[in-house]
């Protein structure tokens, strides 16, 4: 018998409630491994036959109608197979769905007017990539999703500067002035695309880049849009004259 | 939260460029110092001053009008970094409005 037999057997096998019905199992080939094994016996087909015709139905011919789909009355449907198999692969299944959502991409709602026009004010879902938490891969133009500093919220804004760079400390004026910080090290600047509405790096300073939790790669409103977020960073001509 | 940093005014960006944040001076491939205009390209994207007409309707239309920020990217020895020469070089409003509905 192969171990591939052995191992199905060991899948499909009833609990141990019902030993008789685990025995008469072993003695039945089963349907699941009929392919890889010799024809069964023609006794065999005659105890199934005997069994269905039989008024009192025995132990055998509840294990040979558990493959046929009829469940078992106080037992798990046969499909479930042993609840520790149940446990182990929901448990499987959330330990890869937490690396999945911590690691790798995550889908969270965002409101707000601080990044408008970039994002409405309702009703945006935006997909972020873990893979840049902690600002690893990101540049300047990008948007990423960080712990805010000074609550416990999840903001979501633009990065303008990264470690060394030199950025504004205030909103442009327009007049040419203004003063500038270098970012230090270990830290990003960050601004929300509508400077008006916008608490950011202008308000509580540059950003340790710990506090970030990943890249803004998409926008998704349910069941009408999907954008993807590009940097808006480009190469100029420089500015021309009103 | 973040360690106590200087500011300085942008007139002195060109000057301020010439040091990394560890203090070290920046010099390009060749030796040099760092001029923002020559070695360093110029780059820019907008930023935006929206209104939103009716905050009490969940359409409300919303009025933009952007705010063009300014980036020289530079190469020194150790990598590149960015200077944010909006101010520097000059602020320029297109002028035009964008208007969307939220």
């Amino acid at each position: 018998m192969s171990s591939t037999t052995l191992l199905l057997r060991g899948l499909f096998r009833p609990s141990r409630c019902s030993p008789f019905s685990r025995r008469t199992a072993q003695r039945l080939p089963h349907h699941t491994a009929s392919s890889s094994l010799p024809p069964p016996p023609s006794h065999a087909f005659g105890l199934r036959r005997n069994a269905s015709s039989s008024p009192n139905p025995s132990p055998s011919n509840l294990t040979t109608n558990s493959g046929n789909g009829n469940p078992h009355h106080g037992q798990p449907p046969s499909w479930l197979g042993h609840p520790l198999r149940v446990i182990l692969t929901t448990i499987k299944f959330v330990a890869f769905a937490h690396l999945i959502w911590e690691y790798g991409i995550s889908m969270a709602p965002a409101s707000g007017p601080s990044m408008l026009p970039t994002f409405e004010v309702l009703g945006e879902w935006l997909l972020v990539s873990k893979l840049h938490r902690f600002g690893r891969g990101v540049t300047v133009g990008d948007v990423v999703a960080y712990n805010i500093p000074i609550n416990d919220e999840v903001g979501v804004k633009r990065v303008l500067g990264l470690p060394g760079d030199y950025v504004l400390m205030e909103t442009p004026d327009g007049m040419g002035g203004g003063n500038m910080i270098q970012v230090p090290q270990g830290h990003c600047w960050i601004v929300g695309d509508n400077l008006v509405a916008s608490r950011d790096s202008r308000y509580f300073g540059p950003v340790p880049l710990a506090l970030i939790r990943g890249k803004v790669i998409a926008t998704v409103r349910p069941l009408s849009e999907f954008k993807w977020i590009t940097n808006p960073l480009k190469k100029e001509d420089g500015p021309t004259e009103d | 939260m973040a360690p106590p940093c200087p500011s300085f005014s942008s007139h002195y960006l060109p000057a301020a460029a010439q040091v990394g944040p560890d203090g070290k001076a920046r010099k390009t491939e060749g030796g040099r110092p760092i001029d923002l205009a020559r070695d360093c390209e110029l780059l820019g994207f907008a930023q935006y001053e929206c209104l939103v007409s009716r905050p009490e309707l969940p359409d409300s239309p919303v009025q933009c009008w952007p705010v063009q920020r300014w980036f020289r990217r530079c190469r020194d020895k150790k990598g590149t970094f960015t200077a944010e020469t909006t101010a520097w070089e000059g602020t320029t409003s297109a002028g035009s409005s964008k208007t969307s509905t939220s």
